[in-house]
């Protein structure tokens, strides 16, 4: 691979204008192989997709592909934070608990402070690896065991649920536009879009890829690194904080294994993306991408042979293992080098 | 990294406070939750409760040595709970289906399984270039995987002969040294001798240091991390063994849990005596302390949200106290 990368450098082009067609295979891999795995899957199983399901699969993907984004925002800044899905669950925890002691008209208020709680975490995940200087991702997995913490505390260590909550509660998980495109698709697509033009076109998201790029290099040209730190941790938990009210107001329930398991697919999924159009770097349209391939093997992978605990753990585990290993290989410079030092 | 130097440097007091007290202050903690557990509950001073905690500690203790010579390369580990998983689980599956009728072969099988796993672990770090954090995190999904693939998803009770199997988990040698003990005290005899007195653990803490100065000076760093892997997840092996024993039988998710613990206890280590440096007595302490507070809040019959959250603060202070105190002795 990585001689591919050079030959396409040397002849002047990057990802962004591939000119022959073995080149555009290569930009664009990543989304080939996830229409070839929904074919394969379609061939072996013609009921795995079926249209009920595509909703629901959607729905489910929109709401994993918020948080990726989310945790996108973060590691573009060179932190891997593995709290993101944590927050996503506290999030959703002090919502829940706020609107099961709230009559519903309260539902707006308490959603402005459940993603005030999120933001909250991220400064706080921003305080302890930019102020403090521990690395993050040792940091921001101690910050786990907090979070979950606050969320078992939240939820009586239980799957929480009330009666108290009603259907506004439920509007933005389960509702519809016309009873065909769910509103958290919808959503999906609009931070998708904010996301996009934040980072490729403003000044601040160049900026935020400089820093991930190359700290050093960065603060000594002058950009703000800090800042830029800051405001990615608060972005990156914002959209958890939306991906988590999405994912409990779906489910109608919230517990501390949601944010558990909302924390495997958007790892996957950004780091998937790292490997689609810019090799190495992270975009969002990888992350799409990325979180259509994710789910596209997990569903395909669960309807043909099934769903049990270890299918999910080894899927996951050697898709996970194989996004890495590819950017590994595809970078020039690999991986960042994350070492425990400081 | 130099955006908070103003902490410590310009505040002597600061300094002298984090010094002396965050070098101390494992022992501190440690003997402050005996004393307030015991006042708390009378129960937990009792000697087969304490010999309990020294057990449990055990466990965590032998998979922090392993670990701290993987941490001493400047690398984190975060693979073992599913190493001690895979080892338990092979030797009893072995022994439940008859394919092996030999209790020390199974051992000595379930070990070289966790073996495998490290070098499994070092073939992704070193040969496909993945940070050692994200490989491990990986590798240990897909071990998880496997251990619920050959035990099909249910714990085995009472695979062998009972006094055999825990032997080395419930047997207390001469009556009073309980058998985890005797055997972290060997092999945690053997890495802190490697680690302190010998070439290799020097080389394993330069790699840590500066691992490219190591390389201009002609270090195989690659051998020495493949080697510092290896004999982590085959302490963590060995402790999974013992898990086993203690438990009498073996189930994919019994180690969950320690594939934090095994980091935090380690951490936490490093801020015992040296400044901020990994090193085995204060895993050893870290680890009592750790089983001690679990055990204690057990007792107490305190909430799980206490308990999530006393880990965090355990884990964030120690991380927190490693960073300060790395970064005053990079001032020096």
């Amino acid at each position: 691979m990585r001689k591919v990368e050079n030959a396409l450098s040397k002849q002047g082009h990057d990802c962004k204008k591939p000119e022959t067609v073995g080149q555009w295979i290569l930009c664009h891999f990543l989304l080939l192989v996830g229409l070839g795995l929904a074919l394969l899957f379609y061939v072996l199983n013609p009921n795995v997709f079926s249209s009920f399901g595509i909703t629901s699969i959607l729905s489910t993907a929109s709401i994993q592909g918020i948080i990726a984004l989310g945790l996108m925002m973060e590691l573009t800044t060179g932190n891997f934070d593995l709290s993101i899905g944590a927050t996503a669950g506290f999030s959703a925890a002090v919502l829940g608990a706020i609107m099961a002691n709230a009559s519903p008209n309260w539902y707006i208020p308490a959603v402005f402070i459940a993603l005030a709680a999120a933001v909250l975490v991220g400064l706080l995940n921003a305080f302890i690896t930019v102020r403090i200087g521990v690395p993050a991702f040792v940091g921001t997995m101690a910050i786990r065991s907090l979070l979950s913490g606050a969320i078992s505390f939240l939820t009586n260590n239980t799957i929480f649920y009330s009666n108290n909550w009603g259907e506004t509660y439920k509007l933005l998980g389960q509702g519809k536009i016309r009873n065909v495109i769910p509103y958290c698709c919808l959503i999906f697509l609009v931070i998708c879009v904010a996301c996009y033009i934040f980072l490729e076109h403003t000044k601040t998201g160049r900026y935020i890829y400089a820093t991930g790029a190359n700290r050093s290099a960065a603060k000594n040209v002058g950009i703000p690194v800090v800042r830029m730190q800051v405001l990615s941790f608060a972005i990156g938990a914002l959209l958890a904080g939306i991906g988590g009210i999405l994912h409990s107001s779906r489910n109608f329930q919230t517990s501390v294994q949601m944010g558990i398991d909302l924390q495997l697919p958007a790892q996957i999924c950004c780091l998937l993306g790292a490997t689609y159009k810019t090799p190495g770097k992270y975009n969002v349209p990888g992350c799409v991408v990325g979180i259509l391939l994710t789910t596209i093997i997990t569903n395909g992978v669960y309807g043909t042979i099934g769903s049990s605990i270890y299918i999910k753990s080894l899927v996951e585990g050697l898709v996970f293992m194989t996004a890495i290993g590819i950017i590994a290989t595809i970078r020039q410079e690999g991986l960042p080098k994350v070492k425990f030092d400081i | 990294m130099n955006e908070a130097h103003s902490t410590a440097q310009n505040r002597p007091l600061a300094r002298t406070s984090v010094n002396v007290f965050g070098r101390w202050w494992l022992l501190i903690l440690t003997a402050s939750m005996t004393l307030f557990f015991g006042l708390m509950q009378p129960n937990f001073l009792r000697a087969n409760n304490l010999l309990g905690i020294l057990s449990n500690a055990c466990l965590a203790a032998i998979a922090g040595c392993g670990l701290t010579c993987v941490m001493a390369t400047g690398e984190v580990d975060f693979s073992a709970g599913s190493a001690m998983t895979i080892a338990a689980c092979t030797m009893s599956v072995l022994l439940d289906s008859r394919i092996l009728n030999n209790y020390v072969g199974a051992m000595f099988v379930g070990i070289l399984a966790a073996t495998l796993m490290g070098a499994f672990n070092a073939f992704l770090h070193l040969t496909v270039g993945i940070p050692a954090f994200l490989a491990t995190l990986s590798s240990s999904l897909v071990v998880k995987g496997i251990a619920y693939w050959i035990t099909d998803g249910t714990t085995l009770y009472r695979v062998w002969d009972s006094d055999v199997y825990t032997y080395l988990g419930q047997h207390y040698l001469f009556g009073i040294f309980p058998m985890p003990f005797v055997v972290l005290v060997c092999v945690g005899a053997i890495i802190l001798f490697l680690l302190e007195f010998t070439k290799l653990g020097k080389i394993l803490f330069a790699i840590g240091s500066n691992q490219t100065a190591c390389d201009y000076m002609g270090i195989q760093t690659k051998k020495y991390k493949l080697i510092a892997f290896i004999m982590s997840a085959t302490m963590c092996g060995i402790s999974g063994i013992i898990q086993a024993s203690m438990s009498n039988g073996a189930g994919p998710n019994m180690a969950e849990s320690y594939q934090l613990l095994a980091v935090m206890v380690t951490v936490m280590g490093g801020t015992f005596l040296k400044k901020g440096i990994f090193n085995v007595p204060g895993t050893l302490l870290a680890a009592v302390l750790v089983t001690l507070v679990t055990n204690g809040m057990i007792m107490m019959e305190a909430s799980t949200w206490l308990k999530y959250t006393v880990e965090g603060l355990m884990m964030i202070s120690s991380v927190i106290i490693v960073t300060l105190l790395r970064r005053q002795s990079e001032r020096v």
